[in-house]
């Protein structure tokens, strides 16, 4: 089985996932625990990641290198989700985005600012897991 | 006709009145579940995280900061589901307990101390100790929600002064900021639970509104008061605990905030963070939170006085 189609996961003694290198994850999340820890997760699974702790950060990591997915927290100091989606827009950045929120709006967020998907808080790891596998593979595919 | 009509509008009145509880109600429940969610976030995610290295490599140490991550996530779960609790028991005016000689000084640099980041400084100005006779456990909590609520509302960053001082019987504590501030119609509203401001956009701040309805229950407790300023806000009453107004415990005034650093009382004692006097200033802008808790003399009178009133007497009326 092709790793495009059939990924495996660092550390499983399994074929390198091309799809995992095609780029980084930007993590947009103003709560550092999270931040943290669901960059731990990434990073376990062999994916590479940035990190912004709000909206304006997470512009000037974009700046620097487009990533392949932004996991985008929307509630947010300094410049939050909407703004900053809103932002990329304007400037013409196509990014796919999957939305992290713990309101129950969170759909509703995730098609206002035209992204891919939203995982709800608290999640559990291989829902994220997936979600993100999701995004990337079809990028990959695509 | 007359009668039927003032029927009507009384009636109109009363839905308009439940409509509201149950708004704030909704609003309170979303903002508590997202609250409890977030920490719940971190310890769903970072077990499972830990369990997975665990199973692939059962031999690897164990992983000291995942597992300390998971025990403050763990508290800070904790935290929130007693600031509930301490909701209810401030509803029934039975937040302060035991009662024991307390430095506000103290407290104050202990809390700064902890919100001091890169983003935020935070100074305390005071000539010497500022002492009463307080549940301390109350009082650290009053300090922390005070000086946490001027860090939260002052997203740009920036100074938060924290000042305490004696005056005539009165034990004084102002905690001044530079943030969002805080909009006319909402000051009569600040210190009533699940109240969230006006100009305080969910979107970027969370919150369940409870934090300062348990300051206000914490300083009335102790037969203090609390009130507020904003700086758009012009009211001269606001220099003595006992010119502040009576009905809700907030006023306006304009508070120049060019006094971040002045002396008071004849001393500065900048604790924390450098010189207070080069804290900068911000007229047009900000926040300022003052308490007056009786000094210990005082306080040993009413804390017998209060036992009489529990239920939602305040001892401290103006």
């Amino acid at each position: 089985v092709s790793p495009r189609t059939q990924p495996q996961t660092k550390g499983s003694g399994g074929e390198k996932d091309l799809w995992k290198l095609e780029g980084s994850i930007l993590i947009v999340e103003d709560d550092p625990s999270i931040l943290s820890t669901v960059a731990d997760i990434l990073e376990f699974e062999g994916y590479r990641v940035e990190r912004a702790t709000n909206g304006a950060e997470g512009l000037v990591a974009i700046e620097r290198s487009v990533p392949a997915l932004v996991l985008l927290d929307m509630r947010m100091p300094v410049l939050d989700g909407w703004d900053f989606a809103r932002i990329l827009k304007d400037r013409g950045v196509r990014v796919p985005i999957l939305v992290m929120t713990a309101a129950r709006d969170a759909q509703r967020w995730a098609d206002e600012i035209g992204a891919e998907g939203y995982i709800s808080k608290p999640f559990h790891l291989p829902d994220l897991l997936s979600a993100v596998e999701e995004v990337l593979r079809s990028r990959w595919d695509g | 006709v007359i009668l039927e009509s003032r029927a009507l509008i009384d009636e109109a009145a009363q839905v308009q009145a439940r409509e509201q509880v149950t708004r704030l109600k909704e609003d309170f429940l979303s903002a508590a579940a997202h609250d409890l969610k977030t920490p719940l976030t971190t310890l769903v995610a970072q077990t499972e995280l830990l369990e997975r290295r665990a199973l692939r490599d059962p031999g690897a140490p164990a992983d000291l900061a995942g597992l300390q991550k998971i025990k403050k996530e763990a508290h800070r779960l904790s935290r929130l589901v007693l600031e509930l609790l301490d909701a209810a028991r401030a509803e029934q005016g039975k937040l302060v307990g035991e009662r024991e000689e307390v430095d506000l000084v103290a407290f104050a640099r202990d809390v700064c101390a902890r919100h001091q980041s890169e983003r935020h400084r935070c100074l305390v100005e005071a000539a010497g100790p500022v002492i009463g006779l307080y549940d301390p456990n109350r009082i650290g909590q009053l300090v922390e929600n005070l000086v946490e609520n001027a860090v939260k509302y002052s997203p740009e960053g920036g100074t938060v002064l924290v000042k305490a001082w004696r005056e005539d019987d009165w034990n004084r504590l102002s905690v001044i900021d530079c943030g969002i501030g805080i909009p006319k119609e909402d000051l009569p509203y600040v210190f009533e639970r699940f109240h969230r401001g006006t100009n305080v956009d969910d979107r970027r701040f969370a919150g369940m509104g409870l934090g300062l309805y348990i300051c206000r229950g914490i300083a009335e407790q102790h037969g203090g008061r609390i009130w507020v300023e904003s700086a758009a806000e012009p009211s001269p009453r606001s220099r003595h605990p006992g010119l502040g107004p009576a009905g809700d415990g907030t006023t306006g005034s304009s508070r120049n905030l060019g006094s971040i650093g002045s002396k008071n009382d004849g001393g500065t004692d900048n604790g924390i963070g450098g010189d207070a006097s080069n804290a900068g200033a911000c007229i047009e802008r900000g926040s300022t939170f003052h308490v007056a808790l009786p000094i210990a003399a005082r306080v040993a009178e009413d804390a017998t006085a209060d036992e009489g009133q529990r239920g939602g007497e305040r001892p401290l009326e103006a």
